[in-house]
């Protein structure tokens, strides 16, 4: 009887079968050498034991975590500003600049300079030293999660905030409010940091000590003087110590990642909202009968037994043009995302690329829409779902075409 | 793709939801460590540690088609292995003569099984465990693992026959 043979010959004794001699005798060692492990733990003893474990997370909500994570993601992301901040100059610095570029998974910790500011904080993630993207953790060791973000290469922010169970999407960080402002602007901080030329370095025990300055901000970066890679970041405002980010892990990634790396993860029932440069939140201010144009991607004039009823829709801060087909609805659009596209988003991702090289986001919402969104350029065309629990956006995504093409 | 969205939805409930997360699969994950530890109270406590650690990580974890609870048992099998080195360098381990007193022959043979058992390689372990303790099929057995269903059969068999030898090499009859 072959290995194969006989290991599944064992699976069937264990369930009973009737089998060979050799097969039965293992089946019963085994049967023995479980048998006082299959023990049941008790309700009591499960509720008591996660009493112990989960205090600390259901005490997060009475926190006042703004400044917390006003500062804290800050101080996160001045790993990213280290990645990116690649001044002409000093050999440490070059050294510094090309250990780090690459994607690495971070561990920190940050101290406030002041306790009373906000409790020590924990922030993990990835960041992206090559194309500027970062996907950050922040945690309290007293609250539990705190808020997750998610930094895009375009400069475009994500950041979810577990009191209120709120996303806020901006195209940058300096949307958000009370958030990091400048910090979070990828492009705009490198510049900032190229054309200032505002990196030095001198030695500074076993390593070395790099000193960042962008506007009022400077970060006093320790490297291991062997790897070239951060060991603490120091975040200073107008010369003032805000606060130490102690790095415990800094782990490079294989050259390719997951794609959903870089993508929030889902918070059930999350509102989310968009925020727009200036402040204000995305509403729909107005819709009236619209037409398509040679460039709009739609499923032609009927789909599905359902014919295509096309809308001009004006949003604040700019416009869309959305097409019924009954239950699917096709969204085009440009930076600011439909009310409608951003509520499918609350509950999971799945990404898979068209034919055609582009990638689809399909989101999954707890109310049971669906939404797959998919970006060429400038233009965005997202197609939604508004059944439950169907892949119909799977398919619909992959028919559309351009309403000039023959 | 239905089952791969499924898992996936899954894993990220497990992510958001740690109450469920923790109600669900705190008892196998006790059950576990028991054999590992040699102790139901010592793995109620270890468990708890691996829990706190899952508070701290599963939200940052990446979905890479496995689920959260592989992630989970891989915490615990560590933890089981820190917590066993620490004790040997302490605590006389079980098979040590002197820690046994007087036995019947019944109750040398359950130690004898206990004993092969915990030393069973990690993966022997958790293959037998999954499969016959908590009684998951070898579809779920091979997710958690990341192996194929006939690689974990293969681990099972392994297991049988070391646990066979070990205990005739210690002269236990019933097997």
């Amino acid at each position: 009887v072959s290995e194969r043979v006989l290991a599944a010959e064992l699976d069937r004794a264990l369930a009973g079968d009737d089998v060979g001699d050799e097969a039965r005798g293992l089946a019963d060692v085994l049967r023995a050498a479980t048998e006082p492990l299959a023990f049941a733990v008790t309700d009591d003893e499960v509720e008591a034991a996660l009493a112990r474990v989960a205090p600390p997370v259901r005490r997060r909500v009475r926190l006042g975590l703004r400044p917390l994570v006003a500062v804290g993601v800050a101080v996160a992301v001045s790993l990213a500003v280290l990645l990116i901040a690649r001044g002409p100059g000093l050999d440490v610095q070059a050294k510094a600049a090309r250990a780090i570029a690459a994607t690495y998974f971070f561990d920190a910790t940050v101290t406030p300079a002041n306790p009373r500011l906000f409790p020590a904080t924990e922030i993990t993630g990835y960041v992206d030293g090559i194309r500027g993207r970062a996907h950050v953790h922040v945690y309290s060791v007293s609250s539990g999660t705190i808020a997750e973000t998610v930094l895009h290469e375009n400069g475009s922010v994500e950041r979810w905030l577990a009191r209120t169970n709120t996303t806020l999407v901006a195209s940058s960080c300096s949307a958000l409010p009370g958030g990091c402002g400048e910090m979070f602007d990828p492009l705009g901080l490198y510049a900032r940091a190229v054309d200032a030329a505002g990196v030095s370095s001198r030695r500074s025990g076993g390593g070395y000590e790099l000193r960042l300055r962008v506007g009022n901000v400077e970060q006093i970066v320790q490297v291991d003087g062997t790897r070239f890679l951060p060991r603490s970041i120091q975040w200073r405002e107008n010369r003032r110590l805000v606060a130490s980010m102690r790095i415990a892990r800094l782990e490079r990634q294989p050259a390719v990642v997951p794609p959903d790396t870089w993508t929030m993860q889902p918070h059930g029932g999350a509102h989310v909202l968009q925020v727009l440069p200036g402040g204000a939140l995305v509403h729909v201010l107005r819709v009236r009968p619209g037409k398509v144009t040679p460039a709009t991607r739609w499923l032609g004039r009927s789909y599905r037994g359902n014919r295509a009823r096309v809308a001009d829709v004006t949003l604040t801060g700019g416009h869309a043009t959305r097409i019924d087909y009954g239950p699917i609805v096709v969204w085009n659009y440009g930076r600011v995302i439909p009310p409608q596209v951003l509520q499918a988003q609350n509950l999971g991702v799945k990404v898979f690329p068209l034919r055609s090289g582009e990638l689809v986001h399909v989101y999954f919402s707890l109310g049971g829409r669906e939404a797959a969104v998919v970006s060429y350029g400038a233009t965005n065309i997202a197609v939604v779902s508004l059944r439950r629990g169907n892949l119909d956006v799977v398919e619909a995504v992959q028919e559309l075409t351009r309403a000039g093409s023959p | 793709v239905d089952e791969g969205l499924d898992a996936y939805h899954a894993f990220r409930r497990d992510q958001t939801d740690f109450e469920a997360l923790f109600r669900t699969h705190y008892p196998e994950i006790v059950r576990y460590l028991a054999a590992r530890l040699g102790s139901r109270d010592d793995a109620l406590d270890l468990a708890s540690d691996v829990f706190l650690e899952a508070w701290r990580r599963v939200p940052g974890l990446q979905w890479r088609g496995r689920p959260v609870l592989a992630w989970l048992y891989r915490v615990a099998a560590n933890m089981a292995a820190d917590e066993v080195r620490r004790r040997a360098r302490t605590v006389p381990p079980l098979g040590d003569p002197a820690a046994r007193g007087d036995e019947t022959d019944a109750t040398a043979d359950r130690l004898a099984l206990t004993q092969a058992y915990a030393a069973l390689p990690a993966d022997h372990q958790l293959v037998v465990h999954l499969r016959l303790v908590e009684g998951r099929p070898f579809e779920e057995v091979a997710a958690i693992m990341g192996r194929s269903v006939g690689a974990c059969q293969m681990l099972m068999l392994r297991a049988a026959r070391s646990l066979r030898t070990t205990l005739r090499a210690e002269g236990v009859r019933s097997v």
